[in-house]
Formats: structure tokens, sequence, C-alpha cells
């Protein structure tokens, strides 16, 4: 394999894990100051990419969309958590799971109803559309480029945002000790409402920035959203620097993984079984990625012991 | 307890009839849709030991549905090619017979149940959940690309499996074989719940630490439990393939995981009868909303977060009260 | 102190240590248990009593030091390998089966102490050999007309007294007892000594207690332990006249 075609396969795994993060950076922070599990994520993804859409395709203008996405998703966060979620904190696991499992058939069919069972497309904007050229002529399309940016700005944005502003500190102080921040004269609904909305939006720009480059449709959350669980389960639940190395990680390992296993079985195989096998191990790498993980840290890189 | 026994028992009678007036009345139809009913109830039998009597959230029990359904694809595949399977020096035979053919897909769904939870119990809560349900994922994604059972498409198979001395193809009797299997499934369970093993294992759901101080272990009784509960929502999923005689990856997704943790929480949790009665509901609604409307899932969606917000137990739990363990 | 041959020791700890950080929770404590003997451990609260209670059921790993159960190191086992070994105790803070009925509670402990956990087959609560045992500890404790009342619904002392009941059904070669009569009333603590005078000849019994009149009562001997270390050993006689035991009980009572 030439170099260029590792550059191209490494950035793009650097795209994906960086995506990854976007959106699994509202979940783990949803668990680790809320402690609840929420499947909806998904669901606000798909939000966003079709509010980007709509408003991009009736506008014609992809900003105008992506700003859309971002206001969607929160306000479709906001009343998700004052109708349902804020009634999930004291119970179980099980029962979050499940009634976030029944906000997704209701977002999906909902969503279905409004737009229809047909893929949207949604194009990339007109200045990032063509490659960008480094140097020894290697390309890369722009947008991709584009999207990793924003993505490290975003976890740059979001280290900043717990670390130095009073929401962060009430964040942080809402992951260690609940009955502190009551006590602190913080209003603790809004504080949930107002993490939930973030990660909603998260979501939702998430699933804008990649609906341009893959098809925007019914059903898109839930694979993404899986992935995001394999990354704050490697990161550790409820740590935003673990989810951020965890993301990188299993997005360079997923799209490298792809590339270079037929490859490496075609050394020892004929073509045609090297490319099957070699994918179909590609497509269960990650998850033997998390396995190892949790043999060794059953709570994750950077998770807190039991 | 002894009003849940008449409400299961008057549940199941009433399923019963409605069958029989189904095969007098010549309603090929709603016999399948029962068979169905009775099939997926079973997948959520397996799942509410585990879930429900052990306190394993597992979200991806479609891996043992799936599972259990590919042993069967696979086996009558090589039956109806006449081409043995071939694993290096294993030389495995096609068949036809469905006994054969629920024992591999119970023995497959343990020997994958068994690594899978040996990791996924090294963890509890959240991370239980998250996991069980990124290894079915894994399974679902290598049956997608695996092309040699049709990947992404599927697998026809083009006549049902037999069982002796009986017509499988005859809609009444592969419905009875389907009832007889969920009703020794539910019997066998019933009695390992109130046995010395079903105690420890509630004991070790309510105080995993107590019940070690005790000289149990808990983590071989969870695990034993897990390897059952795959085992019998495996061959759940063995009767599926051949009640629609067709295998896919979608048997494997999440959403399926999804759909039997349903049928166990519509019907209510650690419930004799919970599986049945949510199962029933499932698929009721499923035809007749589904007929009504084509977003009928919105409406089971809303209708699952109400029962899961403001009527916990299930239908069970509303008709008969809260559970006792006696 | 009376001399006793080595064989009749139980149960030895030699020369434990455990230290968090900096800080020394337990230094260099031997001490052992004897057939037919309550051996009690007294001291002020944050002396490391605890610890050692842990160290010895398994919930934690000494630093260094060995602990001998009938004359066999059992370091390396974890709580329930040390419960099957016959080393039984109570909890400080009630931990049991809070949906299964006080004779559930039991019959589980009787299950344990038979090791057949896999049995599917047989119905549970028809099950005659653990009926009958566990019924005759939950006699002992004087809970049989309580023997269907759910632990969520028991009084705090009666808990108390389920938990001593699962302890000896598990039929333990030791008893530790970690503050077996807090909480319980003065009716329940009366009723609780007469019990432990009684089975110490069956068991020989450590006892963590601050009820310093019933260890008085109830101990053949008594260890003192203060910032970590045993300072001595003796009969309730020479503990309650050694002015090293008066000044750190007084010392912490004063300030």
């Amino acid at each position: 394999m030439s170099l260029a075609l590792f550059l191209e396969q490494v950035l793009n795994g650097l795209q994906f894990g960086i995506m990854l993060f976007v959106m699994a950076a509202g979940l783990t922070l949803v668990f680790g100051v809320m402690g609840l599990i929420n499947l909806a994520h998904g669901s606000l993804y798909m939000v966003g990419a079709f509010a980007c859409a709509g408003v991009a395709t009736a506008t014609g203008s992809f900003w105008l969309g992506l700003a859309a996405s971002l206001v969607a998703a929160a306000i479709a966060g906001v009343i998700v958590e004052i109708v349902v979620i804020r009634r999930l904190y004291a119970r179980d696991h099980l029962d979050q799971v499940l009634a976030t499992f029944a906000l997704i058939l209701m977002f999906s069919e909902g969503t279905r109803y409004l737009f229809g069972s047909f893929p949207l497309y949604l194009d990339t904007p007109e200045i990032l559309s063509g490659p960008v050229t480094f140097f020894g002529g290697f390309q890369y399309p722009s947008y991709r480029l584009a999207i990793i940016v924003v993505g490290f700005a975003v976890a740059a944005g979001l280290f900043w945002l717990i670390s130095a502003t009073r929401l962060g500190i009430r964040i942080r102080a809402g992951e260690s000790d609940r009955e502190m921040i009551t006590a602190l004269g913080v209003d603790i609904g809004k504080l949930y409402t107002v993490v939930f909305a973030l990660g909603a939006a998260l979501a939702g720009f998430a699933g804008a920035l990649v609906g341009a480059i893959q098809s925007v449709q019914i059903g898109m959350g839930e694979p993404v959203l899986i992935l995001a669980f394999v990354v704050i389960v490697i990161g550790g639940i409820g740590s935003i620097p673990g989810a951020l190395v965890a993301a990188i990680l299993v997005g360079l390992t997923d799209t490298l993984g792809r590339t270079l296993l037929p490859l490496a079985f075609g050394t020892f195989m004929d073509p045609s079984s090297a490319t099957s096998t070699g994918s179909a191990l590609a497509s269960m790498l990650i998850y033997i990625l998390m396995a190892v993980v949790l043999v060794f840290k059953p709570t994750g890189l950077f998770g807190a012991k039991t | 307890m002894k009003r849940e026994n008449w409400v299961s028992g008057i549940f199941i009678a009433g399923g019963l009839l409605l069958v029989a007036a189904a095969w007098l009345g010549d309603e090929p139809f709603v016999i399948t849709l029962a068979t169905k009913v009775v099939i997926l109830a079973l997948a959520g039998v397996g799942l509410n030991l585990a879930l429900g009597h052990g306190g394993l959230v597992s979200f991806g029990h479609a891996a043992y549905f799936g599972l259990g359904g590919y042993a069967m694809g696979i086996l009558a595949y090589h039956a109806q090619s006449y081409e043995p399977l071939e694993l290096g020096w294993l030389v495995i035979e096609g068949t036809k017979s469905m006994p054969v053919i629920w024992l591999v897909a119970m023995a497959t769904a343990v020997l994958f149940a068994l690594p899978i939870g040996l990791l996924s119990l090294r963890t509890s809560g959240v991370y239980f959940i998250m996991i069980t349900l990124a290894f079915a994922q894994m399974i679902y994604y290598f049956a997608i690309s695996w092309p040699a059972y049709g990947g992404e498409d599927g697998l026809s198979i083009y006549v049902r499996n037999s069982f002796p001395g009986l017509n499988t193809l005859d809609p009444i009797q592969f419905f009875l074989i389907c009832a007889v299997v969920l009703a020794i499934c539910l019997f066998l369970v019933d009695r390992l719940v109130k046995s010395r093993f079903g105690m420890a294992l509630e004991a070790a759901r309510q105080n995993p630490q107590r019940v070690t101080h005790l000289g149990i272990d808990p983590l071989k009784i969870k695990l034993t439990v897990f390897l059952i509960s795959a085992a019998i929502t495996g061959l759940a999923g063995a009767l599926y393939a051949d009640l629609n005689r067709f295998i896919s990856p979608t048997m494997l997704s999440w959403q399926v995981s999804g759909e039997i943790m349903i049928f166990v929480i519509l019907g209510g949790v650690a419930r004799f009868a919970g599986p049945l009665a949510g199962a029933t509901l499932f698929i009721v609604l499923e035809h007749f909303l589904g007929g009504m409307t084509e977003f009928w899932q919105f409406w089971l969606g809303l209708l699952l977060l109400v029962v899961i917000l403001f009527a916990r137990g299930g239908i069970i739990g509303l008709l008969a009260g809260e559970r006792r363990h006696d | 102190m009376t001399e006793v041959k080595s064989n009749d020791v139980v149960l030895a700890l030699s020369q434990l240590t455990k230290r968090f950080g900096a800080l020394s929770a337990n230094e260099d404590v031997s001490l052992d248990l004897r057939q037919g003997e309550i051996h009690a451990l007294i001291g002020p609260n944050g002396a490391g009593k605890s610890t050692l209670v842990k160290q010895v059921a398994g919930e934690m790993r000494p630093d260094s030091g060995t602990i001998r159960f009938n004359g066999v190191e059992i370091n390396g086992l974890d709580c329930a390998a040390r419960a099957r070994a016959g080393l039984g105790r109570t909890f400080q803070i009630s931990s049991l089966i809070a949906e299964f009925t006080v004779l559930q509670n039991v019959m589980l402990a009787v299950q344990g102490e038979q090791g057949r956990s896999f049995g599917m087959w047989r119905r549970f609560s028809k099950d005659a050999d653990l009926l009958e045992r566990a019924q005759g500890y939950v006699a002992e404790l004087g809970l049989q007309d309580r023997a269907d009342i759910r632990v969520s619904e028991l009084s705090h002392g009666e808990r108390r007294q389920l938990e001593m009941a699962m302890a000896l059904a598990l039929q333990p070669k030791a008893l530790l007892l970690d503050e077996p009569l807090a909480g319980i009333g003065p009716a329940g603590s009366l009723e609780m000594t007469q019990l432990l005078k009684a089975l110490k000849q069956k068991v020989p019994i450590l006892l963590i207690e601050h009820d310093m009149a019933a260890v008085f009562e109830l101990a053949d001997r008594i260890s003192v332990m203060v910032y970590g270390r045993i300072i001595t050993t003796g009969t309730a006689e020479e503990i309650k006249s050694n002015p090293q035991v008066q000044e750190a009980y007084l010392g912490q009572e004063a300030s």
C-alpha cells in the first residue's frame, strides 16, 4: 500500500473517531452527571441531520442548516428531558433503556412521517467541496479535513467548558456529589436540562456534519449510537478525556482494519477469500478491542474503580 | 401468587381456544400468527430468566436468537445442497431433522454465550447492558460481511424441517410443536426458579456480596443462568427460522434485542407468563395497529413509554398485583 | 493467663500489617483464638478493628503477616472460600436478602454450607433437608414466630438475630462477630449475651464489641487495640487494671 493511501486512511480514521467523540461526549456527560443511559441519543443525531438537510434544501445554505441542526437537536433534547427523561433519573437502568428505546421508535416513526422513507442528500458546502493538496501532491477532501478540525475544536471547547466555567464546575460537582450541589443552591433540575440539551446539540451537530458525507436517513443514529457506547465503555463511562482517547482509538482501528486486514490476509490467501475473511474480521475488530480493554480494565481506560 | 396463576391460566387457555377456533374455521393465517407469538414468547422466556430472575440486563439476546436461526439455516442449507459442512478436519453433515437442529442451535448459543458471559459478568450495571449489546453487534456485523451464507441478503430454506411422525408444513401441527416446546421450557424454567439454584440466583441478584459469604459463588450462578437463558433464546431462534424458512442478519440486529426485551417488560418482569403476554400484545399491536397506520411503531413506542413510566409490573403485574417470592 | 496447648488454637493471626499510604491501620498484629473461648477485641473508634476484621474475613489482603485457620494458612483464600472453610461471621451493617423471609434466608445459608447450589429440579421450599435444619437455627435464635416475615419488615434487633442464625447455619469452626449487640436494646442484648455464652462451647468466637459491660461479662480474653497495634492481651480483670488501657480509653473519652 502506498504511503498516500495509508495517510488517507489515517485521516479517515481520525475523522470518524472525532465525530464519534462529539457523539459520545453527550452520552458520557449525561451518564456521568445524571446516571442516565440514553439510547435516544442516536435519535438526536438523526434529528440534527434531518434539520440540517431540511433547512439547507429550503434555504440553499449549508451553514444555516448546520445552525438549525444545533438548535433543533437542543430543542428536541429539552423537550424530551422535561417530558420523559426527568422521570427516569431515579429509575434503574433497565427502565431507562426501555423508555429511551421507546423514544427511538417514536423519533424514527415521527421523522418518517415528516420526511418520508427515502434518504435525503445533503451537499457539502461549496467552499469545502474540493480537495486540499498537501506537500508531495497528496490530496484529501477539504470537507473531511474541516470535520477533523471542527471536531478537535469542539473537544477543546468542551475541555475548556468543563474545567474553567461555572457550568463546568457545577457539572463536575454534579458528577461527584449530587447532594452537595443541591446544598450549594444550584437548581439541579435546570442543570440537568442544560447538560442534556448540550449533549443533544452535540449529537445533532455530529449528525449534520456526517450527514453531508453519508446519506440522511431514518435509523442512521443507531449504528453510531452503539459505536458511541463502545467508545464510552472503552474510555470509562463519565470520562470526557477517556471518550476522546477511545473515540480516536476506535476510529483508527476500524478504518485501518478495513483496509489493512484484507491486505494482510492477501499475503497468504487467495484474493477473494482474503477480502471476505479480512473484512469480516475487520468488522469485529473494535469489539475485540473493547473485550481486550475490559479484560484488563473492567471499568474502561479512564474509568473510576468500582 | 394464587391470583397470578389464575391470570396466567385463563390467558393461556384463552389463547389455545382462539387457535382451536382458527383451526376449525380454517384460518391458517391466525394459526401462523399464534405460532409467531409462541416462538417470540419462548425467546422472551430465555431473556426473562437472565433479566428478570438473574438481574442480568442483557441487551444482546438477539445474538442467541440469531445464532439459533443460523444454526438451523446452515444445517438445512447443507442438507438441501447435499454438501457436508467442512471445517478443517471436522466434517458435519447437514440435517433437516428438527430435534437435531434444536440441540445444535442451543449448543451454538451456549458456545457463544460462554465467552460473552465470562467477559460481560466482569462488569455490572450500565457496562453490562452496553457490552452485551456490543457483542451482539459484533456477531451481527460478522454475519453481514461473511458471504458464505448469504451475507446481508440472508438465506432461504425451501422446505420446512421435519419432525418424526408429523407434517410440519401443516400450520396447526407446527404450532403444536412450538407450543409444546414452549410449555416444556416454561415448566422447566418454573422448576428452576423455585429450586435451590433459583433461590441462590434470586439471592445473588439482590445481594451478591452476602451470597459470597454464604459460600456460594454468585458469578458461577449468574454465568450458568446466562448460558441457560441463551440456550432457550437460541432454540426460539431455530424455530423462528423454521417458521419463516428464511434467515438473515436482521435476526441478530439490536432492534430484535430490544423487542425481546419489550416482550418481557410489557408482560411483566420475572413473571411466569410474562413473556407470553408481552409477545401476544406485541404481535396483536403489530397486526392491528400495523393494519391501521403505517407508523404503528410510533404508537408502540408511546404505549411502551406509558407502561414503563406509569404501569410498572407489565400486564401480568396490572392483573395479578405485586410479585412475591414464595 | 492460662497455658494452652497449641492444638487448641483455631485461628492465629501473626504479625499482620496493613497500611493505607502513610497511614498504618494495623501494625504487627498477632492474636489467636482458641477452642471454647470468646476472645474480645476492643479499642477506641478508628483503632483499626474493622480493618483487621476485613483481613480475617478475606475482604482485604494484609501487606504482610499470616492468617492461619485450623493450622492452614488462608491468606490466599477469598471470602467465599473462607466461609466454606468454616470461618463464620456477622456483619456490622446488617446485610441480608431483603425480599426473602427469615426462614428462606436461613435455608439459603444451610444450602451454602451443604454446597449444593446447582440443583435445578427439586423445590427449595419443600426441601426437607434444608427446612428442618433451618427451622432448628431459627428456633435457636428465638425467631420461630417470625419465620415467615420478610427481612424488610424485621426490626433491627431481629435482623441481628437472623444474622446469627445464618452464621450458625454455616456450621462454622470459628465465629467472627462484629458488634452483635449494637442497636438491639437492653432486652435483646441480654438474650444475645446468654446465647453467646452457650455458643462458645461449640464455636470459639472472636468478638468485636463496644459494649464494655458485655465484653467484660463474656470474654475469656480481651485484646486492646490502639492506633493499629495490640497493646495488651489478658483476662477481664487484667485489662480493667491495666494503666495503658485506662490511658487509651480515658484519653480518648477526655478529648
